[in-house]
């Protein structure tokens, strides 16, 4: 006859084996494991302002590259061109700034600043969007 | 031999196989997840707006949607930049994550920048000066010298009731009015000088010590 022992082993693996989920979710906190794809510097942050309003972020290098990215200031500033790869959205320029440690998303993407707004950059950045073409509206002389 | 005593044999082995095949899925299932949690650190994120969506990045890697409204993720220690966005507006901060911590971030998106902006700055009693002479570009025109003068500005008012204008030459393109008000919490005392449709001049002047503290103008 079949041994009572291994059975009954077998039924508390099974049961065991169906409570591993809730298990495994109850050690990890109820969290989902989150792992980065590596992508080109700076493209992460570019695609969270981005962000589309159904939710979805674009992919660089599938949706979007960076283009003529240029760093000023010791590398705390960057202005860079984003070429959409479909018409997803719009080309255009972005500006970056690095604070704590990362680089976020300042101003833009646009295809133009009005120069109230660049106003608030430092005069190298806001001098290279002028020459870029990108900045609109009056002059102020003071 | 007795051939079902050699099927219940095979029986109890496969059973025995089972157990231990069993047995090995489910303890690697738990040291994987105790694993996960010795090698990432906690991140809740949570907002007042049930449709934001979070993102994460981090410098050298894509962007990816963790959740809506809010989100329980284990991430590998290092510094993200955690994003909220809905329709046109959004928020972000920067988060460091620390292996066996929690760290818990709250964010809704706005419509605010990053940058200071004039769309940062409530302008009061501005319309005013419409019915007093001034054209709209002109008041847009010098809503952007006030900006100007102070970008990390909250609040710029202007004091109807001290409204007048100044003489003016009827050989002269030029209308110049006289108000005061406050930028913050600061008093000044404007001079304005406009003509055309858009050209002003902006001099503010300390109410008391008559001091210029700012002088500027937009051509046309």
């Amino acid at each position: 006859m079949l041994h009572k022992k291994p059975l009954y082993t077998l039924g508390i693996l099974i049961i065991l084996l169906l409570s591993t989920p809730l298990l495994t979710n109850l050690i990890t906190g109820r969290a989902t494991t989150v792992s980065l794809s590596s992508a080109p510097k700076l493209t992460g942050q570019v695609a969270q302002a981005l962000a589309t309003t159904n939710g979805t972020v674009p992919v660089a290098g599938k949706d979007f590259t960076l283009q003529n990215i240029n760093y000023f200031d010791n590398n705390s500033w960057v202005v860079a061109t984003v070429k959409p790869a479909s018409n997803q959205f719009d080309p255009g320029t972005v500006v970056l700034q690095n604070k704590q440690g990362i680089y976020q998303v300042a101003l833009g993407p646009g295809s133009a600043f009005p120069r109230a707004s660049v106003q608030a950059l430092p005069p190298d950045v806001a001098n290279y969007l002028q020459k870029q073409g990108v900045v609109y509206g009056p002059v102020i002389q003071q | 031999m007795d051939p079902s005593y050699n099927s219940k044999r095979n029986l109890n082995t496969a059973v025995i196989l089972i157990n231990i095949i069993l047995a090995i899925i489910i303890v690697i299932s738990l040291a994987l997840a105790i694993k996960t949690i010795h090698t990432t650190g906690l991140l809740i994120l949570s907002s007042t707006d049930s449709s934001a969506v979070f993102s994460v990045s981090r410098d050298g890697s894509g962007a990816q949607v963790v959740g809506t409204g809010s989100a329980r993720i284990r991430l590998k220690p290092g510094t993200y930049l955690v994003a909220a966005n809905n329709t046109n507006k959004s928020a972000t901060k920067v988060v460091t994550i620390t292996t066996g911590q929690t760290s818990s971030v709250n964010l809704t998106p706005s419509s605010q920048t990053p940058l200071s902006s004039l769309s940062n700055i409530s302008f009061n009693g501005f319309d005013y000066l419409l019915s007093n002479g001034l054209t709209s570009d002109q008041v847009t025109n010098l809503e952007q010298l006030f900006f100007s003068y102070k970008q990390t500005a909250k609040e710029v008012t202007i004091d109807q009731a001290s409204v007048e204008p100044g003489p003016h030459n009827p050989n002269d393109s030029n209308f110049t009015m006289n108000f005061t008000g406050s930028i913050d919490s600061t008093l000044y005392r404007a001079t304005i000088t406009y003509s055309g449709l858009d050209a002003v001049s902006l001099k503010l002047t300390n109410p008391q010590t008559n001091t210029t503290f700012f002088s500027g103008k937009i051509t046309e």
